[in-house]
């Protein structure tokens, strides 16, 4: 059993704490452009018209089809040489995983949207409410929260994403951890602490999101 | 048999609900089959009739929920539009109450009568809670304003629905078989509101099984059978005195002789 030696983790904590910064960073923006195009886009897969709901299905099942290093990759390699726009490592990354991970939230927002009885909608309409009006008061507020789950489970997704933006140097934590480790040659200590930190990033957040989940389920139940 | 031709009370004034030459199908069913009749300012029509008979098809189609394929609805002179904008605003005047309730899971007793009048008329949120609270009194709920609908009876979240539909103040208001999801022994409570809306001189249309009802509170009754409209009249006339075989064959399965 070879000693646990903390020196590189204590000298460089300043490094890696701004990294844990800059995933928690990329891992909210990300997850929040994701949940609000996949809701509009959600909706036009239900509602939209055909053309729409076929190019939306298209995409959805593309992302699928693609691993998100590739998506980050070919964002930021590829792109700027296809197109002469030149993304910063950061965007490049938020960009990819919100993309990648909107394809995840279309799916549940369309199972959400769907889930909801019929007669919701029509004791909705039947008020005098306009289609719009419906989706906005009475579907979305019902499917958010049988959604629930299935979010939180696309979150964790997200922020253990993020670490895949080490691969474009974008300054987050496995990239600053990847650096400690290797200017030490202390692997097994830099590593171990990297599990620690994404463990204790995640299981309070997961449980947080069964928790509301437990407390609203019942207003989802119609 | 006589054919003195019973006397309609309310029909001395211009109906504020006609349905001409109504047609439904469902594939190869034929649901309605051309019915026209008339619903008259103040009156309580019950359609009654076996299962599959088309009376909730047609109590259905009347505010365009779920539009006919031919005929028309003309609701206070105005033929029922088709354009979606256009029959929001005459669905607006009239008020449904389904058999399944469909109160909103998310919203408190209170919010569920509020929410026509805040989204549709823009009443603000204040007054519209006001009026709200009133209705729950009037349907003897509100003490449970503050209840999401989980935790309401069965009965409970009935009478909520009807103070939901009230809320809009409709000229009209149709149930569609509002106690056939109830226990029986929340049935009444339901019965007994709708029973003081009548005497209010509202106009209602029920699709109803409660046959004891129909007899002490329609003003009107039309018997459906197939699609068609079989018979109607009074209620002692339907009850007591059926005219067509059929509504007494009807009528004896259920236990009225």
């Amino acid at each position: 059993m070879p000693d646990f030696d903390l020196t590189p983790i204590l000298d460089s904590w300043q490094f890696l704490a701004t990294g844990v910064g800059v995933t928690i960073l990329l891992s909210i923006l990300s997850m929040a452009a994701s949940l609000m195009l996949g809701t509009l886009l959600g909706l036009g897969r239900v509602y939209g018209p055909r053309g729409l709901q076929l190019a939306i299905t298209f995409y959805v099942d593309t992302m699928r089809s693609i691993p998100v290093l590739v998506v980050i990759v070919w964002i930021y390699f590829a792109v700027p040489i296809l197109s002469g726009i030149n993304f910063p490592p950061f965007w490049s990354a938020l960009i990819a995983i919100t993309i990648h991970i909107t394809a995840s939230v279309v799916e549940i927002v369309r199972a959400g949207v769907e889930s909801i009885r019929e007669g919701q909608c029509r004791a909705g309409l039947a008020l005098g409410m306009s289609w719009p009006q419906v989706i906005m008061h009475i579907v979305l507020p019902q499917a958010a929260i049988r959604m629930l789950p299935a979010i939180g489970s696309v979150l964790s997704v997200t922020i253990k994403d993020t670490a895949i933006a080490s691969v474009i140097a974008v300054p987050e934590f496995m990239k600053r951890a990847e650096t400690v480790a290797s200017q030490s040659y202390q692997p097994m200590e830099v590593f171990t602490f990297a599990i620690i930190v994404y463990f204790l990033l995640l299981f309070p957040t997961t449980r947080t999101v069964d928790f509301i989940y437990r407390r609203l389920s019942h207003l989802g139940r119609s | 048999m006589t054919d003195t031709t019973p006397i309609r009370r309310a029909a001395t004034q211009p109906p504020l609900l006609e349905y001409k030459h109504v047609r439904k199908a469902f594939g190869a069913f034929q649901a309605i089959d051309d019915i026209s009749i008339n619903i008259y300012p103040g009156e309580v029509v019950c359609f009654i009739g076996p299962s599959g008979s088309g009376k909730s098809t047609l109590l259905r189609g009347t505010n365009g929920l779920d539009p006919f394929d031919g005929g028309e609805v003309i609701f206070d002179g105005l033929v029922l539009p088709r354009k979606p904008s256009d029959v929001r605003k005459v669905r607006q005047r009239m008020g449904m109450v389904f058999q399944n309730f469909e109160l909103f899971p998310h919203k408190t007793a209170l919010q569920n009568v509020a929410i026509g009048p805040i989204t549709v008329l823009n009443t603000d949120r204040a007054t519209a809670e006001k009026q709200a609270m009133a209705l729950l009194a009037k349907v003897g709920l509100d003490d449970k304003a503050d209840n999401y609908p989980v935790n309401l009876s069965g009965g409970q979240q009935q009478r909520v629905a009807i103070a939901r539909a009230l809320a809009m103040q409709p000229e009209v208001l149709l149930f569609d078989e509002p106690t056939s999801a109830l226990d029986p022994e929340t049935i009444g409570e339901v019965l007994s509101v709708m029973k003081a809306l009548a005497d209010e001189g509202r106009t209602m249309v029920i699709v109803t099984h409660e046959m004891s009802f129909a007899r002490r509170v329609a003003d009107w009754v039309i018997v459906f059978e197939r699609g068609k409209v079989l018979e109607e009249g009074p209620p002692e006339q339907i009850f007591e005195a059926p005219t067509v075989e059929r509504t007494k064959e009807f009528l004896g399965h259920l236990g009225w002789a």
